[in-house]
């Protein structure tokens, strides 16, 4: 690392061009659409920024915040269903054999470069009342049946009238179940990696002075293992809560989540200046979000500086 | 497969061999291919919905169809122009963001690298609004009318503000293994700044070149949201067609170009893995 | 006495708050090997980045064959360096990493050829011409490094640290071999080292460095026998101090009392300066080599300087044993003693009562420290 003092012309050759661009097709755009959330529309193609509040205060109609409400909540419970997945299967790849790491790593990663609308598309072919899951969902049912009704339990009605297909489409479950599937590559990359650089003599040493198998997951594990689960739940929940697609396609109109509300302002209702005030609103809940996640990282780098 | 040996020799610890989390591990990844398997299997049914649950026999009639759909492969090679261009723009200014932030100590340093990852963090939704309005407030939405491919502009300059703070990313974690010691040596055996630059940096940078290279191209060619904004009427990209067409139907033309760009994505992925072993064993 | 080739002149370097060269001026002759020698911290890196050119000295001068080369950037200096990671350019094989200097120095390619063989066959890497850097051993790595600095014919090659990162065996070996290729090559070495043994084997002279001070230059020999302070004295071997509570010369003699020692008498020619001072007379300490100092379970006679203690842990070291003499205030001298001796003692769990005892002669009196 060096200081700029002797190679003024090199840094700024080398930092203006990133600067420039950020500046121009970051920072300005972002400035447009706060200018914006301030704004009304006075024709049908102008929009005036008359610092009106309107815009925000929209937020609060009953009708939005149960928006925003199921929003969040639909990506909390995505993010915890993708740690639960997540963490077992961070820890085989972590501990799997050198030789095996990497394919499985490459295993996981791979549907992540997949492209998103087409992970997004091939879940309809799953999840339909007539899917590929109620397919597995009716089979199984029907060897449940077969096998109560050769043990001579079947007319006790236990499993109802017969196969109900599973409604997913069109529900929060769907929508779950898209949102669990587009994001667990990202869950699992942060968590296998703070559960790769542990050191396994840790685990040694908590069994070496009397815990069992449970006790070490639970008091030495787990716990070394949280600043890659925080990691994970932060990057898996902020893309979550912003999802478009996952609601659009596979919750059929049905289960709209705030992105969608924006795109409606957008594509549709035309009203810029509202769909500029809750993209904002999104914008801020990341950052906090986000700032919760450095005070997280800053609070540790104390504890360790202290010690 | 090693993990998948019998063996009665497992330690205590090591997890990858306890029976319920191999479960866990199978059934998650059965969970995150099975979607994909089954697109791909049902591009050769003999079936007129795509959606279509019973197996009418194999075909490969819906890739001609769709290879013959014309405003699809206009879609397609718009994705592809737009991916080439803002790749090239993102790895140039991926490397100069990364040689910043890797070598110097400036003021305001930790700014300028939030200012860089931010792109990175916030939601694409809000990422394609703000350049929407921003491409309509200075007037450019109407390339859409000018003539290839600078109709593709607003798409290309979009694409690459998402993908170059990934590109700086990856150059940078690269440029972190340098030994300086190199450097060192090359100027004491008489190598000039540029020298040492082209002869010892460039050539230590390059595989973080290429895999920023390959990152900025997926995720060209994998956004929908932010090109679905910034794109005019008449410019379309292979993930907004895709989309148009799946809210119309499901059909196994649209099967068929997924599994096209499935493999596409493999093959790339592929020739990065290969590169990169190749790369590290020289 | 040939003019240096080196001149390192009242030389200082400030990074932000710490001063990691105070003032260190040190001649270097053409066609040594000039040994660095301190432990880590001290400066000798920060010197040796500053003859290299990679650091610039915040006060004094660097000359070089009596010119000055203080503000000279490293790729315009006739110096060259091995680096402690060899930094063997990871993409190039051997034969491109070592004509890598002469092409920047654009020799015409014909005799880059013959050169880049001759250093080749110097470090007998003859064989490994071809190879990639990844295909060869710490060792051989190493070899393409001294290669690529020795065929540009430098006036002087730097070495740092060059022996840490080789095992034990090997280390032994190459310090022969670096000597050899010293002589047959002529140029001078200037070698950095924390391993005392290291300088003493293969340094014609070393300059000890602390705290960015330098605090003795002289032949390894000079070093041993003739410490300038007790720092000197305890970096180079090992020896055991006695603070000196008080003194009295006289006639060409000075009696000195120390803590746990009788009266030692000395003959001086005059008082030395570090006594006069001010300082108080514990800033000087008596000191005796271990290997000087013998045991005894029975009181030695007058004429030896002798303490009493109880027999610690005897460590065996194949030709000979050190002992520990543990004194009463729970500090501890050591003894190197024959193994035949060693046998006689009895075990360290009995706290036998012992003395330890060597000749008035083989102690040295000297500062606690110079600064």
């Amino acid at each position: 690392m060096q200081s700029i003092r002797n190679n003024v012309g090199v840094f700024l050759s080398f930092s203006s061009p990133t600067f420039i661009w950020l500046i121009l097709f970051f920072i300005v755009p972002l400035g447009i659409v706060w200018l914006y959330s301030f704004g009304e529309n006075v024709s049908l193609t102008e929009i005036e920024t008359t610092w009106t509040l309107d815009n925000y205060r929209r937020m609060l109609e009953p009708e939005i915040l149960k928006l925003m409400g199921r929003s969040v909540w639909l990506a909390f419970a995505s993010t915890i269903i993708c740690l639960l997945v997540g963490f077992p299967m961070a820890l085989v790849i972590a501990t799997a054999s050198p030789n095996a790491k990497p394919w499985l790593l490459l295993l996981i990663m791979l549907p992540f470069w997949t492209n998103l609308l087409i992970r997004t598309y091939a879940l309809l072919n799953i999840l339909g009342t007539r899917g590929r899951l109620n397919d597995l969902l009716r089979w199984l049912y029907e060897q449940a049946d077969a096998l109560i009704n050769t043990i001579g339990l079947g007319n006790l009605g236990l499993l109802g009238d017969g196969f109900t297909p599973l409604k997913m489409l069109g529900t929060p479950a769907g929508v779950i179940y898209g949102i669990v599937y587009v994001s667990l590559p990202f869950a699992i990359l942060p968590i296998y990696s703070s559960l790769e650089r542990m050191d396994k003599s840790l685990l040694e040493a908590s069994m070496d002075l009397g815990g069992s198998q449970w006790q070490t997951a639970k008091n030495v594990l787990i716990p070394l293992a949280m600043p890659g689960v925080i990691t994970a739940a932060i990057i898996t929940f902020i893309p979550a809560l912003g999802q478009f697609l996952t609601p659009d396609l596979l919750g059929r109109g049905q289960v709209d989540m705030i992105a969608n509300v924006i795109e409606r302002q957008f594509k549709r209702a035309n009203d810029w200046p509202f769909g500029s005030a809750i993209s904002l609103t999104l914008l801020y809940a990341t950052f906090m979000l986000l700032a919760i996640r450095s005070f997280n990282d800053a609070a540790r780098a104390k504890r360790a500086s202290k010690r | 497969m090693p993990l998948f040996q019998k063996n009665n020799t497992a330690g205590p610890f090591d997890y990858s061999r306890k029976w319920l989390l191999r479960m866990v591990f199978i059934v998650g990844t059965v969970f995150l291919y099975a979607p994909i398997v089954v697109l791909i299997i049902f591009s050769f049914n003999d079936s007129k919905r795509g959606g279509n649950i019973i197996w009418k026999g194999f075909t490969t009639k819906y890739y001609t169809k769709a290879f013959g759909n014309e405003e699809l492969m206009l879609a397609f090679g718009n994705s592809l122009t737009i991916a080439v261009a803002s790749t090239v723009i993102s790895v140039l200014l991926g490397a100069l963001t990364a040689i910043v932030l890797w070598r110097f100590r400036f003021p305001f340093k930790p700014v300028y690298e939030g200012l860089v990852s931010l792109p990175i963090v916030i939601p694409e939704i809000c990422m394609g609004v703000s350049l929407a309005m921003f491409f309509s407030q200075m007037g450019w939405m109407q390339t859409g009318d000018s003539h290839w491919p600078f109709n593709l502009t607003n798409i290309i300059i979009a694409h690459i503000t998402f993908s170059f703070p990934f590109a700086a990313m990856v150059i940078r974690t690269r440029l972190q293994s340098f030994n300086r010691e190199m450097e060192e040596a090359a100027k004491d055996l008489g190598a000039s700044e540029f020298r040492v630059f082209k002869d010892i940096l460039l050539p230590h940078m390059k595989p973080g070149l290429v895999a920023g290279a390959l990152l900025a191209f997926t995720l060209s060619l994998d956004d929908f949201v932010i090109t679905f904004f910034t794109s005019g009427p008449n410019t379309v990209t292979f993930p907004v067609k895709i989309y148009s067409m799946v809210r119309f139907s499901v059909t196994p033309e649209i099967n068929a170009a997924s599994t096209v760009l499935i493999i596409m994505t493999l093959v790339l992925t592929f020739i990065a893995l290969r590169y990169q072993r190749v790369d590290s064993t020289s | 006495m040939s003019d240096p080739i080196v001149s390192i002149r009242n030389i200082s370097k400030q990074f932000d708050s710490v001063l990691a060269l105070d003032d260190v001026s040190i001649d270097i002759r053409p066609g040594e090997i000039f040994a660095l020698l301190g432990p880590s911290g001290c400066g000798k890196s920060t010197l040796l980045r500053v003859i290299s050119g990679f650091e610039t000295p915040t006060s004094g001068e660097l000359l070089l064959d009596g010119e000055d080369m203080t503000q000279l950037p490293p790729n315009k200096r006739p110096i060259n360096m091995v680096f402690q990671s060899y930094a063997v350019f990871p993409h190039m094989n051997v034969e491109t990493n070592v004509a890598y200097g002469l092409k920047m120095d654009k020799v015409p390619s014909d005799e880059i050829k013959t050169r880049v063989a001759t250093a080749l066959a110097q470090v007998h890497l003859e064989d490994f011409a071809k190879r990639m850097p990844d295909q060869l051993s710490g060792g051989q790595r190493q070899r393409v490094a001294l290669a690529r600095a020795l065929v540009k014919k430098p006036r002087v090659l730097l070495l740092d640290e060059p022996l840490s990162a080789l095992d034990a065996k090997l280390r032994d070996a190459m310090r022969l071999e670096l000597v050899k290729l010293q002589e047959t090559v002529g140029i001078t070495f200037i070698i950095v080292t924390h391993d005392q043994a290291e300088a003493m084997a293969m340094a014609d002279r070393i300059a000890v460095l602390e705290s960015g001070k330098l605090r003795q230059v002289a032949t390894p020999e000079e070093l041993y026998s003739h410490p300038i302070d007790g720092f000197v004295a305890d970096f180079i071997g090992n020896i055991n101090s006695f603070a000196v509570s008080s003194w009295h010369a006289d006639n060409g003699q000075i009696s000195l009392t120390a803590e746990h020692l009788n009266t030692v008498v000395l003959a001086i020619d005059e008082t030395p300066a570090f006594l006069l001072s001010e300082a108080p007379a514990s800033d000087a300490v008596l000191a005796v080599r271990p290997e000087h100092v013998t045991v005894s379970l029975t009181q030695p006679d007058e004429n030896h300087v002798s303490l009493r203690g109880t027999l610690g842990d005897v460590a065996y070291q194949g030709q000979h044993c050190i002992a520990e003499i543990r004194l009463d205030n729970g500090t501890s001298i050591s003894a190197i003693i024959d193994n035949a001796l060693a046998k006689s003692l009895p075990s360290a769990l009995e706290q036998a009562p012992i003395w330890a005892f060597w000749q008035a002669n083989n102690m040295l009196l000297l500062p606690r420290k110079v600064d």
